[in-house]
């Protein structure tokens, strides 16, 4: 196997390149591009916890957490379903401010909305 | 032009070998009209066999934790932008924004799809989340293709094994001339079919659609048992045209384990990576790289041929040529297995007309690429086959895209008559 990739035939040909990249779907491209930015920083944080719960789990089988190690771990079904639960807690909990369809707060009085549910579980 | 096709021939040990199907799967043997045996392997899509799925875990898979900790994290991505469109919340939100602008939400409009999409995204909610769901496409593509380029050698090393080992066999035609349409970043894919080396890794290992994903083979599983037998229920060679990185002609095969199996695509990126998952699951495919207008097989050539998901690809000019060309080379009483979205000539079909419909057709025309498929969409797709001599049926089961959509697809078989 040759080891330079500029030697090998990779059958890739040109391309129509679209302008999907460059779309503003926001009333602003600031605010497009920063949504994109903490949406990449949001993932990369996930990266770096299920690191750490891969690291975690190999701890209590007395495995040194090498990054080999962590990239040989395959998470049985029940790991995974977990993990699954706890990244869609942390992605609502990171990404769901973004969608608020918020309000205007209009005018002096105090609105209020009687008979809320006391704050007993979240 | 002349033609010089590189052919990568298999092992026909390894052929013969690897491609007989587990006991476990419980084929069932029918006697044909003809006399011979056809192989019929009825398979549940949403409750495969262990056996059958262990094939499939054969496939390729990212070399690092990272990066299908990436993955995961888009996965999760799109399924909450699901639940929160979904949330009673955002739609009393969304009706109202709308009635505020003097539409109603569930009426039909006169409005256009990008007219609808301007109307929708002046609404802070619907603008944060199409722009979540758009970056987040952009991502699971980035995160595979950057895996894959960044760990180029051995992924090419991977591919360069199997090019010339079976069972199956590869056909790469270096001098194929690919039409322009047939070059566009189809769904945002980065570079499209033609144009990265790993379009096919990307393709199987970036493409995610909510929860579910292309791993399990559901969707693949599902268009080959939807495939309408021909009246004689002689089934001996199938072609599966755009067949992509092979998921669609993998479900044919494991239907028809004894029947001549053909994939073809313009795309020599996502050829080679289904020869390679073939080869590594055992499935005996032969994967060609040709155009679907002028495939060169002789006339008569097939029993089957299906496409799953293409024609909302192919660009208006070139769609009645495909639909010729697949008359041409199936033989009389062969059957087409169309599995598409659904279009105008359909005894179902209702055309999309509320502001909301339209809207999201539009981003996923001028934001996820999805060039041409406005235009299927808008075309009578049963008359099309109609006009190239085809009896067209609607009776059959319709092909799902996953667990949670099980009749994605209507059923659309195109069937050459005998006098034909």
């Amino acid at each position: 196997m040759a080891d330079k990739r500029d030697d090998r035939p990779d059958y890739a040909v040109d391309f129509v390149k679209s302008d999907y990249d460059q779309a503003v779907i926001t009333d602003n491209v600031h605010t497009d591009n920063l949504m994109s930015a903490v949406l990449n920083l949001a993932g990369e944080v996930w990266v770096i916890r299920r690191r750490l719960l891969i690291a975690e789990k190999l701890g209590q089988q007395k495995v040194f957490a090498t990054a080999a190690a962590i990239d040989a771990y395959v998470p049985s079904a029940q790991e995974k379903a977990a993990w699954e639960g706890e990244r869609d807690a942390f992605i609502e909990r990171t990404l769901a401010v973004l969608t608020r369809p918020g309000k205007r707060l209009e005018g002096a009085a105090v609105p209020t909305t009687r008979g809320a549910a006391p704050l007993r579980k979240l | 032009m002349e033609i010089k096709r590189r052919t990568f021939i298999a092992s026909s040990v390894a052929a013969a070998a690897a491609t007989q199907v587990p006991a476990a799967l419980a084929a069932t043997q029918d006697a044909a009209a003809s006399g011979s045996t056809l192989v019929d392997v009825k398979i549940d899509p949403w409750n495969q066999p262990p056996e059958l799925v262990a094939r499939w875990q054969t496939a390729g898979r990212f070399l690092h934790q990272d990066d299908e900790s990436r993955q995961d994290f888009t996965r999760g991505v799109a399924a909450f932008l699901t639940r929160d469109a979904a949330q009673p919340r955002q739609q009393s939100h969304q009706t109202a924004y709308l009635k505020s602008k003097g539409v109603n939400p569930l009426d039909d409009t006169e409005l256009g799809a990008e007219q609808a999409f301007v109307l929708l995204a002046q609404d802070p909610s619907y603008a944060a989340r199409t722009r979540l769901a758009r970056s987040n496409f952009a991502l699971h593509w980035d995160n595979p293709r950057r895996a894959f380029h960044r760990d180029a050698a051995h992924y090419l090393g991977e591919m360069e094994h199997t090019d010339r080992a079976g069972p199956g066999r590869l056909e790469l035609n270096p001098d194929l001339e690919i039409p322009d349409w047939a070059r566009h970043e189809i769904h945002s894919q980065p570079g499209g079919y033609c144009g990265d080396p790993f379009g096919g890794w990307v393709y199987h290992l970036g493409h995610v659609q909510g929860t579910d994903d292309l791993k399990d083979r559901g969707r693949a599983v599902s268009y080959g048992q939807s495939a309408r037998l021909p009246a004689d229920r002689r089934v001996r060679r199938i072609l599966d045209i755009g067949c992509s990185m092979g998921d669609s002609t993998l479900g044919l095969k494991a239907r028809f384990p004894e029947a001549e199996v053909w994939g073809i695509d313009v795309g020599a990126p996502l050829l080679r990576y289904a020869h390679y998952q073939s080869v590594k699951a055992g499935f005996e495919i032969i994967y060609s790289q040709r155009n679907a207008e002028r495939t060169g097989f002789p006339d008569g050539h097939f029993d089957l041929v299906g496409s799953c998901i293409l024609f909302h690809e192919i660009a208006p000019e070139a769609r009645e040529r495909v639909v010729r060309e697949i008359f041409r080379i199936l033989r009389p009483g062969g059957v087409y297995h169309h599995a598409d979205f659904m279009t105008p000539g359909h005894p179902d079909h209702t055309p999309t007309r509320t502001v909301v419909g339209l809207a999201n057709q539009w981003v996923d025309h001028r934001h996820n690429v999805e060039t041409w498929s406005p235009a299927y969409r808008q075309a009578d797709f049963p008359g099309v086959l109609r006009a190239a001599g085809f009896e067209v049926d609607f009776s059959g089961q319709p092909t799902g895209n996953s667990r949670k959509a099980p009749k994605s697809f209507p059923q659309v078989a195109g069937i050459k008559p005998l006098t034909a």
